[in-house]
């Protein structure tokens, strides 16, 4: 009587675990049953032979007397249907004292194990309808898990196709910024030249204005010059020596150089840890990717706020990197974050925040602070990870690799 | 104890002279003649510093006599603070529902809730979830029979319309739930079932089917008080192996005049059986509670507690007190003499955990409590 309701109530959702538990709801209810769980084996969700399973949905959960087995064919021996009518009670084993369990196929992925308290098995006409419903359960399961699986693959194809997205804008945008880069310092150089021939030609000459004009061209080509290196350093255009360092030293060099340019209304503190393994790097640049974070945490907050710079040894599991977006596997890392208590990024921010010359800071913004950080640490081999609330503040993790003594 | 109502002030002050122990919760059933006073009784009962929960009832059930005004209080030791649960959208705990442990035996979750709730089926199957057996479950349906959305659950937080009231006392429970319908038609698939409405059986609009299995008794007109008058007497009954069937209670016809809107939900491609009973057989559920009561009793019951459904008061008119009065004479004895005491519910709740707890329609549910 009850097998249309068991059979009606399985395939009307994609979701396995919804398929379950309207299943599950319906047996209990129905069939005055104490527990009722779900067991799939582990070779339908990893792909791999296994002789494993695992309790995939129980209800109610907390009856579950364990979760997962090694060896199927002990566990559960695969009785043929046809066992069903030779003897009955062979289904059932005592579960706790009054209680009976039953063990019955779910097609070919798994087992459905059912508890109740009666005083007797479940009569052979009522269990041949449950192993016709479990087994119905069995292939609407295996196609629900099987469109999961597709739904994983897709997501997974579109993770990878935004990464190479990324990866392809940055290769593209480094490779036009070493070019202009390169051309434009060959102009720089002759600026630079004729204004310093310029200035000695005029040697004791009394021209003041004309002194003052030409120490304004070598002033804004020595900025420029200094656009042209952080371009270079986005491209990967420079290679700096290195060497394994403990990276607390640049880094608290820099704390030290900024705090007292900061003013009164922001606090910076340095944290750092003892016994932090080295790293395979270059001072001055673990020193310009501390600067560039910190500025621009100075520049987040508004008023007063707290910037706090952490250098630690951690254990970072699975990431995926916040500028060059590949999956990075759980491993040892140095990391130097830089964590402040402004207003947190919105969400269009974050998106393009490591493209060179995207800036939040108005005509005063170079837009290349955090495209250089991630040159940078991505030339030490290392990874960046940004935490970030709005309302809260944000947190800029540079993850490098722990040297190998 | 049953008191009458005279001010929100006089039943706190009632109330809490029970409370003799720090753990002591106050279970409260309160006629609807005094909900008006009910933020007042909530703020004298805090004011006092007391645990509390409680529920308006359409009327109040004091051993042999059914009672329209007063309210009845017991002090229970409970395992810890009653919890809420609204349930507007799905199943949302105002705080997290705590653990079953700290009673040698399996205590007794007592739940109260707005018996409109259309979540009422979620909420039980969430308490399972949590709970399992390791708990009795026992409850009812609070409200007004005039079906108008008011707030009629209340506990320390405050009172809650259109939620639930749960709190776990250490009282181990023996349980059990009767009605004495017998299945008159059947069975029916409900093909088509939207929350408590039922739309079609067996692929028919439900009330063609249920005008057919009923032939004369139903009035041809499905939109008066006599139709509805007589639905009231045929409720429907959802199959359950090895047990009673659970039954929905018809409440109106929807406008269309083709389905037909039950007290609780009614699952679609359930299979449904139309119930009916004679007054006697009715009051034979008092003798089935009072045996499954006497298997399962320890001995030591010092509470005896009573949801009776509100409806089972129209059905049985004048025979309802003599209904009252089996129930105290065959439960009472089970409880050391105590005469059990309760409210007409809009809805009824016990189940020993072996099975997934029910919102029953139309049924009268006994609970003995130890120690």
């Amino acid at each position: 009587m009850f097998l249309y309701e068991l059979a009606q109530s399985v395939g009307q959702d994609l979701d396995p675990v919804n398929n379950c538990k309207t299943f599950a709801s319906i047996l209990l209810a129905r069939r005055n049953l104490s527990y009722c769980g779900f067991w799939i084996r582990d070779e339908l969700m990893t792909g791999e032979e296994s002789t494993a399973a695992r309790l995939y949905f129980a209800k109610p959960k907390r009856r579950a007397l364990c979760v997962a087995v090694e060896d199927t064919a002990t566990t559960f021996p695969n009785l043929p249907q046809s066992d069903i009518a030779d003897n009955d009670d062979d289904r059932f084993e005592a579960a706790t004292e009054g209680e009976v369990a039953a063990t019955l196929p779910l097609g070919k992925i798994g087992w459905i194990r059912l508890r109740s308290k009666r005083p007797k098995p479940l009569p052979r006409r009522d269990l041949m309808q449950l192993v016709q419903a479990a087994r119905k359960l069995g292939s609407v399961l295996e196609g629900a898990f099987a469109h999961q699986g597709l739904l994983r693959e897709r997501e997974q194809r579109n993770a990878l196709e935004a990464q190479l997205r990324q990866a392809q804008k940055m290769e593209a945008i480094g490779r036009l910024a070493g070019g202009i880069a390169h051309d434009f310092n060959n102009i720089l150089t002759s600026i630079l030249g004729f204004a310093e021939l310029g200035l000695m030609k005029l040697g004791s000459a009394r021209n003041p204005e004309l002194e003052s004009f030409l120490f304004e061209i070598k002033t804004a080509g020595v900025r420029g010059r200094d656009v042209v290196a952080k371009l270079l350093t986005y491209a990967s255009g420079n290679s700096s020596s290195r060497d394994a360092i403990d990276i607390s030293t640049p880094v608290l060099e820099t704390v030290r150089l900024l705090q007292p340019t900061l003013g009164a209304s922001v606090k910076m503190r340095a944290h750092a840890n003892d016994g932090v393994p080295p790293v395979f790097a270059n001072d001055d640049e673990i020193a310009q990717i501390c600067m560039n974070l910190c500025i621009n945490a100075h520049d987040a907050i508004e008023k007063h706020g707290n910037i706090d710079i952490f250098i630690e040894h951690v254990w970072q599991p699975d990431f995926s990197c916040a500028s060059c977006l590949s999956d990075v596997r759980a491993q040892h890392w140095v990391k130097l974050a830089v964590r402040d208590d402004a207003g947190g990024i919105d969400p269009d921010t974050r998106a393009h925040m490591f493209d060179p010359f995207y800036t939040t800071k108005g005509p005063g913004g170079s837009g290349l602070g955090l495209s250089t950080v991630h040159g940078l640490v991505h030339q030490h081999g290392g990874h960046l990870r940004v935490d970030t609330q709005l309302g809260k503040g944000s947190e800029f993790s540079v993850l490098l690799p722990v040297h190998a003594m | 104890m049953y008191c009458s109502f005279e001010s929100a002030e006089q039943l706190a002050r009632d109330a809490a002279a029970l409370a003799t122990d720090d753990n002591h919760l106050l279970v409260i059933f309160l006629a609807r003649a005094h909900a008006d006073a009910l933020e007042d009784i909530v703020a004298a009962l805090n004011a006092r510093g007391q645990q509390f929960v409680g529920g308006v009832f359409p009327g109040l059930i004091d051993g042999p006599e059914r009672r329209d005004e007063g309210f009845i209080v017991h002090a229970f030791r409970c395992l810890a603070a009653p919890v809420v649960a609204r349930l507007n959208d799905g199943v949302g705990w105002l705080s997290k529902p705590p653990p079953a442990e700290g009673a040698d035996t399996s205590p007794t979750l007592m739940c109260l809730v707005d018996f409109l709730s259309s979540n009422t089926t979620q909420l039980l199957e969430d308490l399972f979830e949590r709970y399992g057996n390791d708990v009795n479950y026992f409850g009812a349906g609070c409200g007004h029979a005039t079906r108008e959305p008011q707030p009629v659950v209340f506990s320390q937080d405050g009172v809650f319309g259109n939620a639930a009231v749960v709190v776990l006392l250490e009282h181990h429970g023996n349980v059990t739930v009767r009605h004495g319908w017998n299945r008159k038609d059947g069975p029916f698939v409900a093909t088509r079932a939207e929350g408590n409405v039922v739309l079609e059986l067996d692929w028919e609009p439900a009330v063609d089917v249920y005008r057919r299995a009923l032939g004369e008794s139903l009035p041809a007109e499905v939109d008066t008080p006599e139709a509805l008058g007589a639905a009231k007497r045929f409720p429907f009954g959802i199959s359950k192996e090895g047990a009673e069937d659970v039954v929905r209670d018809p409440l109106f016809f929807t406008e269309d005049g083709k389905g037909l809107t039950c007290l609780s939900a009614i699952p679609e491609n359930c299979v449904l059986h139309i119930l009916t009973a004679a007054p006697e057989d009715l009051m034979d559920a008092v003798a089935q509670a009072a045996g499954d009561l006497r298997e399962s009793n320890s001995g030591d019951a010092r509470h005896c507690l009573v949801f009776d459904c509100f409806s089972r008061v129209t059905l049985l008119a004048d025979d309802f007190n003599a209904e009252l009065a089996k129930v105290t004479e065959q439960v009472a004895p089970l409880a050391g003499g105590v005469a059990p005491q309760g409210a007409l519910a809009l809805g009824e709740i016990a189940s020993d955990g072996e099975r997934l707890p029910e919102f029953h329609n139309k049924t009268m549910a006994v609970a003995l409590l130890h120690g």
